[in-house]
C-alpha cells in the first residue's frame, strides 16, 4: 500500500488452489502483524483453518468467523465498522482485514454482496483500513469476478505483484447499471396479492393473508410485515405514484414487491447503512429483517423485493 | 379548540381510569372533521371502529404512565405526535412506562417519535410488550440506549 494513503485501500485477488490462496494472504497478514497493525482474518471455515495452520499459534492475527460476520451486508457493515472503530479508539493508525464475501459459489445470491463490495469503498473510507478480498476461481461465477475488478481499486497477482485495477468504477457509477437482481421463480407466476396505492396497513393485511400458505416463523413474518410497511411508506413518501404492492407465497416463503415510478434511493449505501439518505433507516431495517432484499431500477421506476423464509 | 378539549379528555380519562366511574363520549361526525374526531377518539381506551388507528390513554395502574394500543404507521404518525403533546406522561423513577401489550404494530418512525418525546422530557422509556411483539425486532436493531423492554 502506498505510504500516506488515507482511508480504505480496497484490494482483490483471485486464486485457484489452497497454495495460491496462502501465497497471497499469508504475506498480507504477516506484514500487518510485523508492522504492529491490528490484523484480522475473516474467512469461512476452510480458509480460516488453512491460515491458522500456516500462521501457527500466537500468530497475532485476530480470527473472526466469516460465516457469522457475513450473514447479510447490513450486518457485516455494522460489525465491520465496530471492529474498525474499536481499533481506532485503541490508537490504531492502520488496520488490515482479509476476508471473502459470499456469492453463488458459496450458495448465496450475489446481488446485495455486489452492492456491498461497491459501497465498501464509501462506508469504510473514514477508517485506515487495508482490505484484501480474495475470490476462489474454482467456484466464483464470471460475473462476480468482473464485479470484483470493478469494485476494488487494486489487484494482487498470484506472484504477489500489486497493480491498479483499470476497470475500477466509483460506487455510484458501478451501481448505476452493474447489479441485476437474481431471478425469483415465484415471480414468474401471477401474484397471489396485488394492491394499487396501498396504505401501509392495507399492505400488511394483504401480506398477512399469505401466512396460511407460507407458515413462516413468527419472527420471519413479523420482520416481513415491518419491512413491507417501511417499503410502502418509503414509496408513498419518497417515491412517485402509482405504488403497486404484489406478493407471492409458497410453503416456507413469501416474496413481496413494492414498486413506484420514482428513481429510487440515490445513496450508494441505501439499505446497507442506517443513515443512507431519505427513507434510509427503514430500508436498512428491511435489509436485516428479511432473508434477502433486492433493489431494482428500470425505465418504469424503482422496485424493492423483500423475501422472507428460505432464500431459494 | 381541539387541543384544549383533547387535554380535558385526557384529564377525565385519567380520573376515570382510577375511580369507579365510566363514561361514553359521542362526537358529531357531521360537525367535526375526521382528523378532529381521531384526535379526540385516540385518547379513549375504547373507540368506534375506524375512528382512530391508535389509542393513547391512561392506565388504571399508577405505575404505568400510559397505554398505547392499536397501530402506528404513516397514517397515525401525526396523530401520535399530537396525542403525545397533549397528555401527561408522569415518569416513575426517571422512566416513562408505556403499556404497549395491545399495540399490534408500530413502525420505526412511530417508535422513535415516542422515545424521542420521552427523551425530551428527560426520562428513559420502558415498554411493556406482548411476548410475540414485532416491536422487539425493531428494538434489537435500533439499539436505543434509553429504552428498556418488559415482556408480559
Amino acid at each position: 500500500m502506498p505510504d500516506g494513503h488515507v482511508g480504505i485501500f480496497h484490494e482483490t485477488t483471485f486464486y485457484d488452489s489452497d497454495e495460491q490462496f496462502l501465497s497471497v494472504v499469508l504475506p498480507f497478514l504477516r506484514q500487518g502483524v510485523a508492522a504492529g497493525e491490528p490484523t484480522v482474518s475473516l474467512f469461512a471455515e476452510h480458509n480460516q483453518r488453512l491460515l491458522r495452520d500456516a500462521m501457527g499459534p500466537e500468530s497475532g492475527v485476530e480470527f473472526v468467523d466469516g460465516g457469522g460476520h457475513h450473514l447479510s451486508p447490513a450486518v457485516a457493515i455494522q460489525r465491520h465498522r465496530q471492529i474498525l472503530a474499536g481499533y481506532v479508539a485503541d490508537g490504531a493508525t492502520q488496520i488490515r482485514i482479509a476476508g471473502e464475501v459470499p456469492h453463488p459459489g458459496t450458495g448465496v445470491p450475489w446481488e446485495w454482496w455486489a452492492r456491498y463490495e461497491a459501497a465498501a469503498n464509501d462506508v469504510y473510507n473514514e477508517y485506515p483500513m487495508y482490505g484484501l478480498c480474495p475470490y476462489d476461481l474454482r467456484i466464483t461465477p464470471e460475473q462476480v469476478i468482473d464485479h470484483a475488478r470493478r469494485t476494488h481499486t487494486h489487484f494482487v497477482t498470484a506472484e504477489g505483484v500489486r497493480e491498479r485495477c483499470d476497470t475500477y468504477q466509483r460506487p455510484a457509477d458501478f451501481l448505476a447499471d452493474a447489479v441485476t437482481a437474481w431471478v425469483e421463480p415465484l415471480e414468474a407466476e401471477p401474484p397471489l396479492v396485488e394492491v394499487a396505492d396501498p396504505a401501509p396497513h392495507q399492505a400488511r393485511q394483504a401480506v398477512t393473508t399469505l401466512q396460511s400458505l407460507a407458515r413462516l416463523s413468527s419472527d420471519d413474518l413479523n420482520g416481513l410485515l415491518l419491512s413491507t410497511s417501511e417499503a410502502v411508506t418509503n414509496a408513498l413518501v419518497h417515491g412517485r405514484a402509482p405504488v403497486l404492492l404484489r406478493a407471492w407465497a409458497a410453503p416456507g416463503r413469501i416474496v413481496v414487491t413494492v414498486s413506484d415510478h420514482g428513481p429510487g434511493p440515490a445513496d450508494v449505501a441505501a439499505g446497507l447503512m442506517p443513515a443512507a439518505g431519505p427513507g434510509g433507516l427503514g430500508l436498512w431495517l428491511a435489509h436485516q429483517m428479511c432473508a434477502y432484499v433486492s433493489l431494482r431500477r428500470s425505465a418504469e421506476g424503482f422496485s424493492i423485493r423483500l423475501v422472507a423464509g428460505s432464500p431459494d | 379548540m381541539a387541543a384544549t378539549f383533547a387535554r380535558y379528555e385526557h384529564l377525565v380519562d385519567t380520573h376515570m381510569a382510577r375511580h369507579p366511574l365510566t363514561g361514553m363520549c359521542g362526537f358529531h361526525r357531521a360537525r367535526l372533521s375526521a382528523t378532529t374526531i381521531a384526535e379526540l377518539a385516540c385518547l379513549h381506551p375504547l373507540a368506534s371502529s375506524g375512528s382512530t388507528p391508535l389509542r393513547l390513554f391512561s392506565s388504571d395502574q399508577a405505575d404505568i404512565s400510559a397505554v398505547l394500543a392499536g397501530e402506528v404507521d404513516l397514517a397515525g404518525r401525526d396523530l401520535l405526535r399530537s396525542a403525545l403533546a397533549r397528555i401527561d406522561l408522569p415518569p416513575v423513577g426517571g422512566e416513562v412506562i408505556i403499556d404497549a401489550r395491545e399495540l399490534s404494530f408500530i413502525d420505526h418512525q412511530g417508535l422513535l417519535e415516542c422515545v424521542e418525546h420521552i427523551r425530551g422530557r428527560g426520562a428513559a422509556t420502558v415498554l411493556h410488550l406482548a411476548a410475540d411483539s414485532a416491536t422487539r425486532l425493531l428494538l434489537n436493531l435500533l439499539r436505543l440506549p434509553d429504552v428498556r423492554v418488559v415482556t408480559a
